[in-house]
């Protein structure tokens, strides 16, 4: 019989926030997702840690907890931030009227801005239409969703805290009008079994009334739909805003070597994580406004999130909902020790999990203090260490390797390195991904098929979009024993298909040829899928 | 500018056989070449016809060619033409000493290094795939630094696959004392190995205690780099065994070899081959294309020809160009009709399902003569051989070669007729 004082449904950074904080305060706790750790909004979104610009004019207590939560996160997750800058820029089209309500509100909200003249702007990012008014430089920093998540974890599992994932609840046992536990299905194994807790804390994001609902427990949400499409250059090396009340398409956030372009807004049903053509040629119309050149970039694909907004009180929708979240206590509505946790971005992440674990935990009589803004989710790399791993690596961006992995992942990979030599060799060639590293991913408790080695190490996330490393990671894993890779044809299968997924809505240029490419390998050279003689 | 019988834009196989049938022909012959041709990036066999429109397998492929849709180039031209292209390109194997063997009366299924098999047509003797029936006892012959070919993961799939055999592995030792900075080993660095009197004698040491009489071997495709048999029969001799290099991800050694076997068959007749030539335009004046013009390096060379062919591939060669709900030709401006919506283009299952974008190519009249969208003919004088051509999926029928031969033939036989 499984028990535990909190369970957590919900492997989005909400639910691991969480995680972390109750693990931190001593409260054992076990979380739940029904997929794999960020397989839901978490890792679709823009990668924008805000400044709070965005906010200032028409949500300031938004724009006030996002510049304090920038700070703080990249205190406690250097490895996961690229710290720069955002330039919000006025191009002819946006009103002047809005640039001065900006400036006032920013300035309110504790908001840096520093103006720049039209050639100033230019002279930084090259790029930019030369027909741009004015720009404003503030602070801004890009994030790795997927390293926070997973930092995020490994934090958590330090102090105790449980994760499984491919476990969804499908059930909510509530006796006396208090919830006393869940009932689970582990998609792998196809069991079901029990979890005893004292306390429920639902955090599933835009499906959270799905989830309520199991306990009698109507949540209204609002689900909204947004699409991003991913360039495979970096167009910038600001994150660059267009100055006027939030639109689609108005932002351009630079990662590593490539650019994301967002978003629009769609009502929709939450697993609905389709792009349709109108949505990309809007966005790209939009922001040809920014970069004249637009359709001579590269594409690489397109992906889309689901914003998980509160239905409930405010009636308003989408772009114009408040982005502070809301803390539901069921107790209201007849079911105790429940508490459903939606809205928020994922900015806000952290301090999200104190408001909530400070709730929770005074109903469970722990006193202990958060600290989850004192300690850093890794301990960092210490000198000695990166040495050595420059010396284990095959070539450069160690770095990168470094900060996807933070000390005890770097440690169990150099390891392998040294034990094993061959595990030295480069097997995502796009991303720089070393067979070690793939090896450590593959046999992690939480890892059940190629897609979720993917999201922890960026194979087949880069160029070629794994053309190559889709079958060369097979390869190198096949010597080891995994449960999952008995099939490997579906492996395979499945894996092309998720790549598939976000190229086909923008399948012209590099990437139809890429895809003609891949075609060749997988289905005329190996005949993947083929029906057999 | 002096003017050739026949230009033809494009050195892939569609050009370069053609070239070759055009000299044997007597005729004079120039080709205009870009880049590496595909064929360097695949496995260098003949697919004819694996899999039908509808995705049955195909077991006579001469019967199903009857059958195919006039859409598709195969029923275009007819299968007398595929006939045709067969037999030449028999004979030029044969002649250049690397023969192909294969009929069009029935498919062989080539091995590859996922386990898999793919349905094929002309095959070279490093893939001896009739000995598979007559055997039960088969080795995989794996190398230790080659990251593109596991035992173990062949393993697993070729049991499933090809029951009722008796699997043997092993694990050859490469002696490379310097490995090459900054990549990993690939089957060109074997290949290169083989070719050496010492490579060959260290890979026959470590084999032999491997191999049992009439054992099949399955290896990657290592077996040298030059359109001959000289490592092959090396190693038979010794071994008494049948090899069979299975189908693998590039660097494609086996293309290679006909790549090579095709330039220098084309060049020895007197074919001129003029590389780094990127064609961009043409100049059609009165219904004849009079000139292509060539830029490189800032400089631009006119070419002109009796009659032209064009060559250039479809989407991966760039013969092809695709912008969000556009497709053009871009040497004599063709547009072809797409989908509007992006998502049209392409269907969910990326292998199991045949594409329309795969589907789209120039549209010719019976002479493969490319038509405009209005139906017009682009010029009287120009022909599209090869994957530029509408109606057919290769990855999905596995038939990509087998058109580019047999569209080169049925528009030589066109202009000139038959052999």
């Amino acid at each position: 019989m499984t028990e535990t004082t909190v369970v957590v449904i919900g492997g989005g950074v909400t639910g691991l926030g969480i995680l972390r904080d109750l693990s931190m305060r001593g409260v054992p706790a076990i979380l739940l997702e029904a997929k794999d750790l960020g397989a839901g909004t978490s890792s679709r979104f823009h990668g924008l840690l805000h400044s709070g610009g965005r906010y200032a004019v028409k949500d300031k207590e938004a724009a006030k907890e996002c510049i304090a939560e920038n700070s703080i996160l990249r205190r406690i997750a250097p490895y996961c931030i690229e710290a720069k800058e955002s330039m919000f820029i006025r191009t002819p089209e946006d009103p002047e009227i809005y640039e001065k309500e900006w400036l006032e509100a920013c300035a309110e909200c504790g908001i840096d801005t520093q103006s720049l003249t039209r050639d100033e702007a230019i002279h930084l990012e090259p790029n930019l239409n030369h027909d741009i008014v004015v720009a404003y430089k503030c602070p801004g920093a890009a994030i790795d969703g997927f390293r926070l998540l997973w930092q995020t974890a490994a934090s958590a599992q330090h102090y105790g805290g449980i994760i499984k994932t491919y476990t969804e609840v499908i059930g909510i046992d509530v006796q006396a009008g208090a919830v006393s536990g869940v009932r689970v299905r582990d998609n792998i194994m196809g069991l079901e079994y029990d979890i005893k807790c004292d306390y429920l804390i639902n955090a599933t994001g835009p499906f959270t009334g799905r989830v309520s609902s199991l306990a009698g427990v109507e949540v209204k949400m609002k689900p909204s739909k947004g699409s991003m499409i991913v360039f495979n250059h970096r167009l910038c090396s600001h994150i660059l805003h267009r100055l006027h009340s939030s639109a689609d398409a108005d932002i351009f956030v630079p990662h590593g070597s490539a650019t994301i372009l967002g978003t629009t807004s769609l009502d929709s049903e939450p697993e609905d994580i389709s792009t349709s053509f109108d949505e990309v040629k809007q966005m790209l119309e939009i922001g040809k406004l920014t970069f004249s050149n637009i359709y001579k970039y590269r594409i690489l694909r397109v992906f889309a999130g689901t914003r998980p907004l509160y239905g409930g009180k405010e009636e308003a929708q989408g772009r114009n909902a408040s982005r502070g979240f809301v803390a539901l206590d069921h107790a209201r509505d007849g079911v105790k020790n429940f508490m459903s946790v939606c809205g928020g971005k994922f900015t806000t992440y952290r301090l999200m999990a104190e408001k909530v674990c400070d709730i929770v935990c005074k109903q469970l009589g722990n006193e202990i203090a958060c600290r989850t803004a004192e300690e850093p989710l890794v301990e960092a790399v210490p000198k000695e260490m990166l040495q050595r791993a420059k010396t284990l690596f095959p070539n450069y961006k160690v770095e990168l390797a470094v900060a996807r992995l933070g000390k005890n992942g770097l440690e169990h990979v150099l390891e392998r390195m040294e034990q094993n030599p061959a595990e030295k060799e480069v097997i995502c060639e796009c991303e720089n991904v070393t067979q070690a590293e793939i090896q450590e991913v593959a046999q992690a408790e939480t890892t059940h098929n190629l897609n979720d080695v993917r999201r922890r190490t960026r194979l087949g996330m880069g160029t070629c979009q794994g053309t190559f490393c889709t079958y060369r990671s097979m390869v190198a894993l096949s010597k080891t024993e995994l449960p999952w890779q008995n099939d490997t044809e579906a492996v395979l299968e499945d894996f092309l298909a998720n790549r598939w997924y976000g190229i086909r809505p923008v399948l012209w240029g590099n990437m139809l040829h890429d895809i003609e490419f891949m075609r060749a390998i997988y289905g005329s050279a190996l005949n993947l899928g083929g029906k057999k003689p | 500018m002096k003017k050739t019988e026949l230009l033809i834009i494009g050195a892939g196989l569609a050009g370069l056989f053609a070239a070759c049938l055009a000299a044997r022909r007597g005729r004079k012959v120039q080709v205009l070449s870009y880049g590496a041709s595909a064929i360097t990036l695949g496995s260098g066999i003949i697919d004819c016809l694996g899999y039908s429109e509808i995705g049955e397998v195909v077991k006579n492929p001469w019967q199903e060619l009857h059958f195919i849709s006039s859409s598709h180039p195969y029923g275009k031209i007819g299968p007398e033409m595929v006939r045709g292209a067969w037999k030449e390109f028999l004979q030029i194997t044969k002649e250049m000493q690397y023969p192909y063997f294969g009929n069009l009366e029935r498919n062989y299924w080539l091995p590859t290094v996922l386990g898999t098999f793919k349905p094929t047509n002309l095959l070279p003797y490093t893939m001896q795939v009739d000995a598979i029936d007559k055997n039960d006892d088969i080795l995989l012959v794996e190398f230790d630094l080659l990251k593109d070919f596991s035992t173990t993961l062949a393993l697993r799939n070729f049991q499933r696959n090809l029951p009722g055999k008796n699997w043997h592995t092993c694990t050859i030792k490469l002696p490379f004392d310097k490995l090459p900075a900054y990549r990993d080993i690939n089957v060109l660095d074997i290949a290169r190995w083989l070719e050496t009197e010492e490579g060959r004698n260290n890979f026959l040491e470590q084999l032999r205690s491997h191999v049992r009489k009439n054992m099949v071997i399955f290896l990657p495709p290592v077996l040298g780099l030059e359109p001959d048999y000289n490592i092959l029969t090396f190693l038979q001799r010794r071994l008494k065994c049948p090899f069979i290099e299975l189908s693998a991800l590039n660097p494609a050694v086996t293309g290679m070899r006909l790549d090579k076997l095709l330039r220098r068959y084309a060049q020895h007749l007197g074919v001129e081959i003029v590389n780094k030539a990127k064609v961009i335009g043409a100049d059609v004046v009165g219904g004849l294309c009079r000139a292509v013009r060539t830029s490189n390096y800032a400089q631009e060379r006119t070419f002109a020809g009796n009659e032209i062919l064009l060559a250039t591939g479809g989407i991966y060669g760039k013969g092809l160009v695709a912008g969000p709900a556009s497709l053009k030709e871009p040497i004599f401006g063709i547009d072809i009709p797409v989908g509007a919506d992006q998502l049209a283009w392409s269907k969910e299952a990326l292998l199991t399902e045949r594409q329309p974008f795969a589907l789209y190519g120039i549209k010719t009249d019976d002479n493969l003569r490319p038509l405009r969208e209005n139906g017009e003919l682009v010029a009287s004088n120009l022909r599209v051989i090869g994957r530029g051509l509408a109606g057919y999926d290769f990855c999905f029928e596995k038939s990509g070669n087998g058109v580019a031969l047999s569209t080169a033939y049925a528009a030589l036989a066109n202009l000139w007729g038959g052999e």
